[in-house]
């Protein structure tokens, strides 16, 4: 959407990561922060009111300001059609669960201004999923049950060496399109995924 | 321990009743006096704490074979050839149980084979001439004999279980607190120091975008990383022999301060450590050769297990070069292509002018994994558990 900036709607409860969240975001022009809640019932209110285009969700709200999981199950109810990029401290375990919460993506908190932009633009148009889980996802569930197809696998190795959708689609001759579907088809077996996979994978990596 | 003192005293409190009972015994004195003896022994067994084991077990063999051998003598002549309850006959089983208990299996064997053996000299003093025995008696005093050895080897056996299962409670209890502890330590990186190293990332990012300061908060990024990795990483210790290639090259690229090394792993990726040390030489010179040549701002370390094999890349931004042009450089020849090669492996790379460069190390699993199996077995076998 060039012209038209995307409405950002943060939700963190540190106000330091918030205000550089903030700053690396607006530095381009593409993206305007509408609002910023720290905790889970500030955050359903500011969507209520404002709409915003993307939220973008801290899974730990820290002790008292509910858990960002929340928010995104109440987002998911009440406002289908805002995205959901959910911010985390990249670790795998929490990212499947924002994604079976709902989330359309996840970045890294240790991701750059530049990836971060990236990421808000991309979560528009389709799923988002970070390197780290996407190497997880390689390791963890090549062995039970085969869930995911070739394919599916073939784009979840081009997201763990860091190339984004663009450079995806151009590595396996198919369209940016076709990318989108690949990742929405994971995201999907994520989200309606046995529990007790899910568990299994959690715990392998929180042993 | 207990149970066999049990016992023990269960056999003793049956050779008073056989000798009370029973009796038919020929020689009263010596019985009183083995009775005597075999009562005090097992009322020291029982109150003393026992610290020479190995003089006590000797004793208590001896003993046993005594009261076989003083049976022969107690008893009318042929009495051992009659079916008739003696005395005598459950007390050797305690020893032979004490045996198993105490040096597992072989012991039981040992000892049961030993009570065993000093059944003939048992049938000497009972007057009875091993010659002149029938094949059928010969065969019921050899049964007996095997069934102490039998007793010993099972008692062993079931000692040895019992260890196991006890050494495995102790095991579990050791790594539950280990788990804690680490959850603790989990909650106090990531409510405190993760949160100060983001907000000092963050400040470098506001400063400038000059690639020394984003190696300097990619390098902060890393040490965030292996503070996370810190707490998550497995709670057993790994195997002698065998580390983890995330460890080894998360250590590299910790190195490398002139370009930002963004490493993604699947897992920890467990490899026998020559193995790993090739690995990581390889990728050594690879990103040598990124500073060297690519211009890039970042390189992208990726490491995947699958089923089959352990895949590396190394992808930067840099400028690339012509495919078809001669890329087997010195560098790339010797340390890349030969190590990969000695592995197994197979070397892939793909570059474009303008395009970055990748490079694809496929190391197979499968003779990895095979060291990686004798490994942990003979670090275990070799090194005690942890105390």
């Amino acid at each position: 959407m060039p012209g038209n900036p995307v409405r950002l709607l943060v939700v963190e409860d540190h106000p330091i990561t918030r205000d550089g969240v903030r700053t690396a975001l607006e530095r381009d022009g593409r993206v305007t922060v509408v609002g910023e809640a720290a905790d889970a019932p500030a955050a359903c209110r500011l969507a209520d009111r404002l709409h915003p285009d993307v939220a973008l969700v801290d899974l730990r709200l820290g002790p008292g300001a509910g858990s960002g999981v929340d928010v995104i199950g109440y987002l998911r109810v009440h406002w289908p059609d805002i995205r959901i990029l959910v911010l985390s401290q990249g670790e795998p375990a929490e990212f499947l669960a924002a994604v079976r919460a709902g989330a359309h993506g996840c970045v890294s908190k240790a991701t750059t201004a530049a990836e971060l932009t990236a990421a808000v633009a991309a979560v528009l148009t389709g799923p988002v999923l970070p390197a780290d889980l996407a190497a997880h996802l390689i390791g963890e569930l090549h062995e039970s049950s085969r869930p995911l197809t070739t394919r599916e696998r073939d784009v979840l190795r081009c997201l763990a060496k860091g190339y984004d959708n663009r450079e995806i689609a151009e590595e396996l001759q198919i369209a940016v399109r076709t990318v989108n579907r690949h990742l929405e088809n994971i995201r999907a077996k994520l989200g309606h995924h046995r529990r007790s996979v899910l568990i299994r994978v959690a715990r392998n990596h929180h042993p | 321990m207990l149970l066999v003192l049990g016992l023990r005293w269960l056999a003793f409190g049956w050779m008073l009743v056989v000798a009370f009972a029973g009796g038919q015994i020929q020689r009263p004195v010596e019985a009183g006096v083995a009775l005597i003896a075999t009562g005090c022994w097992t009322a020291w067994l029982t109150m003393a704490a026992v610290r020479r084991m190995r003089l006590v077990l000797a004793a208590d063999l001896a003993t046993a074979v005594a009261l076989i051998v003083g049976y022969g003598r107690v008893y009318p002549a042929h009495a051992v050839l009659t079916d008739h309850p003696s005395f005598m006959g459950a007390y050797p089983a305690a020893a032979v149980a004490a045996w198993g208990v105490v040096r597992g299996i072989p012991g039981g064997l040992v000892a049961g084979a030993v009570v065993g053996l000093s059944l003939p000299f048992a049938y000497a003093a009972n007057e009875v001439a091993f010659a002149r025995l029938s094949f059928l008696q010969l065969l019921t005093v050899v049964g007996w004999g095997l069934s102490y050895v039998l007793l010993g080897g099972a008692v062993g056996v079931a000692a040895g279980q019992l260890d196991q299962l006890r050494e495995q409670a102790i095991r579990h209890g050791e790594r539950t607190a280990r788990l804690a502890e680490r959850e603790r330590l989990a909650a106090r990186i990531h409510d405190d120091v993760l949160q100060n190293l983001g907000r000092l990332r963050a400040r470098i990012g506001e400063l400038s975008a000059a690639p020394a300061l984003a190696a300097v908060a990619e390098g902060i990024a890393r040490q965030e990383a292996a503070l996370r990795g810190l707490a998550r990483s497995d709670p057993d210790p790994v195997p002698a022999g065998v580390v983890s290639l995330r460890e080894e090259l998360a250590e590299l690229a910790g190195r490398r301060d002139e370009i930002p090394v963004r490493l993604v792993a699947s897992g920890p990726v467990r490899l026998p450590e020559a193995v790993a040390a090739d690995v990581v030489a390889a990728v050594a010179e690879l990103l040598s050769n990124v500073v060297k040549h690519a211009r890039a701002h970042r390189v992208w370390l990726t490491v995947l297990q699958d089923r089959s094999d352990v895949t590396v890349s190394v992808r930067d931004d840099g400028v690339g070069f012509e495919p078809g042009r001669d890329t087997n450089g010195i560098g790339l020849r010797l340390s890349v292509r030969a190590r990969v090669e000695r592995l197994g492996g197979q070397v892939r790379i793909r570059s474009r002018t303008g395009q970055g460069t990748e490079v694809e190390l496929r190391i197979p699993r499968g003779r990895g994994e095979h060291a990686g199996k004798s490994g942990p077995v003979a670090g275990r076998r070799g090194s005690p558990d942890h105390p």
